[in-house]
């Protein structure tokens, strides 16, 4: 599984999940219907989906998902990549329209109006294997959209858009890893002009940046980025380094960035911060894909508490399924408290204790499987 | 009962102190060395080779507790076991007792370059290279510590010292590690990471092409190369560039003596495999097995090293070998369906095909995936059952358009059942994608199409 994500996709009031299983080539509706009764229905055959944005694209009042798709899973220097348009009918009927093909293997592409004339244009993280790029499509309107690439590095992982230096225009921000290891931030003068600079980089070429999400962690009025390290498959075996691990970089306003451990974490995968405990601080939850699974305590699932200054305290929530390579947090049950979704993605062993997609609820202090 | 842990404490000084004497280092001096030796960290799920390891060399650093070689020879052994914590606690003893040797600080800094750098990375590495300032590899590091946290200006000073350094002195241990790629290439693809950054691909250019000239078989040069020709809109010879990375290995770093010297020391099999995995086959083979060989040493029952020596073993088209080898993987993980198609591709390799033929198809059953079905085609044309194989072929191609050696294949089968046209247009298909592509273009040749004309080359430069 490449991407879970809890979504209320056909707008019943009843959070559903939507995956995207990059083995299986689908993107898969996870209906919540009634509530608490979950039945999966593929609503396209895409091949190798890495992420799927949900978006109201045609603005016709339904929920459209645009898809980044890897093209194939193994890593490849062919442009195999594409950027797909589920476009919704109103009954979660989807029709595919290519947005953009033959690029860099594309493992996110996030809608926004990036050149401020109205419409919704791409940012593109194409990540390739050896060539790849961060890009944004322009859209051109009819359907049509430019590539603009803005930077040729291999290795982007997500390109998300948000305004990282709080003069109102949507920038994107690019965790590119390979053996860069490098968080970029392109600064829109918001007519679709960018200014390219490294937020923060490691010197290590095997870092393993797997996954950025951002969030206002200190709750300062600045976006921060939150940063997991956990990739481990630049060389065998695919298990627990030293420096794997959570982090964020603190946004200092002038595009100044400081990094801070949060847990050191082997596999870390897929941060996301959010309230778990209800105590009005940002925690975080974050899953590990590579942990040292021979061992039947390495965790999978972790949930750092925050005590309100910034200090973090490693509670784990699950071990198993083991490979847990992306999570979402959101209130599936609508108790208030925010649940877990996660996906594994079971290509290296140990080929037990397996699990496609599984949920957590949050029954207060401590979540139950 | 505090009393008596006090009275106890009381005893142990009074024995420490005696002790001393006897050997003539004072009590207190001898006492602030033995708290240089870090504890052990928690062993109890290492394996045995790793447990004695740390375990001799703690011993032999408190046994001979006023060498600071000893108690430096500890610290390495952590550290080449992937204790980082307890071995950057250990330097900072050992720098404190030994501080002419400047090995202790570069090392530790080692640490801190694994854990991401930054600027305790580049105090470090400055103090490493105001010690040894001919130690290129020290300045090479503080290029790319001072590059990563945007000091653009230092990070080419930095660059520019290790250009100009000597290759550092490799120790006499064999199997030979050579360094594939000279310090000064690297340090010109980082000067060229500065241009680039700049949007100054004229600056850029130069320092690639010296790269690549220096170190024809760093694939990263070229891909910065091709990356500064696109800039400059010379999209033929960034096409060429591109194209010669793809051939050419991924990137690693220099391969640092300093680094080496932990390799030959570590019991750990992940640290073992790393540098394995960084040296490029076509001049450190041998030093590559030499460490995929010592890790299996170390981990006997760790099936990834077994997956590796495997893998190892199949590039260098020692089949039978790997046949051995990939056998003893799959009995340790009968699930890995990947282990399966290589071990199927290796009995295919060996012209066992019955045998290989019924792994594919029992890895394809889950997998299904372009590399496989190739591959079984390649077992059914063998044996003559061309038209399954084209379909194997087809197979491969729809889950992966640009697998090339799929379709020259499905194009050599057509041409077996005399399919010339179809073959023809095959063969058509992979050079419209891949111009370069040599055994379409033979093939084209040798069923006796037109050929379209290579790709326009640049001219050679002086």
């Amino acid at each position: 599984m490449a991407q879970v994500q809890i979504v209320d996709l056909d707008s019943d009031g009843l959070p559903d999940i939507v995956v995207c299983d990059a083995l299986r080539d689908t993107v898969g509706w996870i209906r919540q219907s009634p509530r608490g009764t979950f039945t999966e229905t593929t609503i396209a055959s895409i091949a190798a989906p890495a992420h799927a944005a949900p978006v109201d694209f045609d603005h016709d009042g339904d929920v459209d998902l645009v898809i980044a798709s890897l093209g194939v899973l193994m890593p490849s220097n062919n442009r195999t990549g594409s950027v797909i348009l589920l476009e919704n009918d109103g009954h979660q009927h989807f029709t595919p329209h290519v947005l953009a093909d033959h690029i860099a293997r594309v493992a996110d592409a996030e809608p926004a109006d990036l050149d401020g004339d109205g419409d919704l244009d791409l940012a593109v993280a194409g990540f390739g294997y050896d060539d790849g790029e961060t890009s944004w499509l322009e859209n051109k309107g009819g359907g049509k959209f430019e590539q603009h690439v803005l930077l040729r590095l291999s290795g982007p992982i997500n390109a998300v858009v948000a305004d990282i230096n709080n003069d109102h225009h949507p920038d994107i921000v690019a965790l590119v890893s390979q053996e860069w290891e490098e968080i970029w931030g392109f600064v829109n003068d918001g007519r679709g002009h960018f200014t390219n600079r490294m937020l923060w980089g490691s010197t290590n070429p095997d870092f393993g940046s797997s996954w950025i999400s951002l969030a206002d962690m200190n709750q300062d009025g600045k976006v921060d980025i939150l940063y997991a390290n956990g990739d481990a498959f630049d060389y065998a075996p695919p298990n627990s380094r030293p420096w794997q691990g959570v982090q964020w970089l603190e946004n200092l306003g002038n595009l100044k960035f400081s990094l801070h451990r949060i847990a050191a974490f082997p596999g870390a995968s897929s941060p996301q911060a959010v309230d778990v405990d209800g105590d009005g601080d940002l925690d975080v939850v974050v899953s590990s894909a590579n942990n040292d699974w021979d061992n039947p305590q390495a965790p999978s699932l972790v949930w750092l508490e925050n005590n309100g200054h910034m200090q973090f305290t490693k509670h784990a929530i699950a071990t198993s399924p083991t490979h847990l390579d992306t999570l979402f947090a959101g209130d599936l049950d609508g108790d208030g408290l925010p649940d877990i979704v996660a996906g594994g993605m079971h290509i290296s062993r140990p080929y037990t204790r397996m699990g496609r997609v599984t949920m957590w609820m949050n029954r207060g202090q401590k979540a139950t499987h | 009962m505090a009393k008596k842990r006090r009275t106890n404490r009381a005893v142990a000084a009074i024995i420490v102190t005696a002790l001393a004497a006897a050997v003539g280092i004072p009590a207190v001096t001898r006492i602030q060395l033995r708290s240089h030796v870090v504890p052990l960290p928690d062993l109890s799920s290492q394996p045995a080779a790793v447990r004695s390891h740390l375990e001799a060399e703690r011993r032999a650093a408190l046994d001979d507790i006023s060498n600071d070689a000893a108690a430096g020879a500890y610290c390495l052994a952590l550290h080449a076991d992937m204790f980082f914590d307890a071995a950057e606690r250990c330097y900072e003893g050992v720098e404190r007792r030994d501080a002419a040797n400047w090995r202790w600080t570069y090392y530790r800094a080692l640490i801190l370059d694994e854990n991401g750098g930054g600027q305790p990375f580049v105090d470090a590495m400055r103090r490493v290279t105001a010690s040894a300032p001919d130690y290129g590899p020290a300045w090479w590091r503080l290029g790319e510590a001072e590059f990563k946290l945007g000091e653009y200006d230092a990070a080419a000073d930095a660059w520019r010292r290790a250009m100009a350094a000597p290759e550092p002195e490799r120790g006499p241990g064999t199997p030979v590690r050579t360094a594939d790629i000279p310090l000064a290439a690297y340090a010109r693809l980082g000067l060229a990471r500065i241009s680039l950054s700049k949007n100054d691909a004229e600056g850029a250019r130069p320092l690639l092409e010296a790269a690549v000239a220096a170190a024809p078989r760093s694939g990263s040069a070229y891909r910065l190369l091709a990356e500064a020709d696109e800039a400059l809109h010379r999209d033929s010879e960034a096409r060429a560039a591109k194209l010669r990375a793809d051939r050419l290995p991924q990137y690693a770093p220099y391969a640092d003596p300093l680094i080496e010297a932990l390799a030959r020391t570590s019991r750990n099999s992940t640290f073992l495999l790393r540098q394995a995995s960084e040296a490029d086959l076509a001049a450190n083979a041998a030093w590559s097995e030499f460490l995929i060989r010592r890790a299996l040493g170390f981990d006997p029952d760790n099936p990834d090293v077994l997956a590796k020596l495997g893998r190892l073993l199949r590039t260098l088209g020692r089949n039978e070998e790997a046949l051995d080898v990939l056998r003893a993987y799959h009995d340790k993980v009968p699930g890995d369906l990947q282990g399966l198609a290589q071990l199927g591709s290796c009995l295919s390799d060996l012209h066992q095909f019955a045998e290989a033929e019924r792994m594919l198809r029992q890895a394809l059953a889950g997998l299904d995936d372009a590399q496989t079905h190739y591959n079984l085609g390649v077992v059914l044309g063998a044996t003559d059952r061309v038209g399954e194989a084209v379909e194997e072929y087809r197979k491969a191609l729809q889950r992966d358009p640009y697998l090339f050696d799929a379709g020259n294949n499905l194009a050599a089968a057509y041409a077996r059942e005399g399919r010339l046209a179809d073959a023809a247009a095959e063969l058509q298909k992979i050079l419209a994608a891949d111009p370069d592509n040599v055994m379409a273009r033979a093939n084209l040749q040798l069923i006796g199409r037109a050929v379209p004309a290579p790709p326009a080359r640049p001219p050679a430069r002086r």
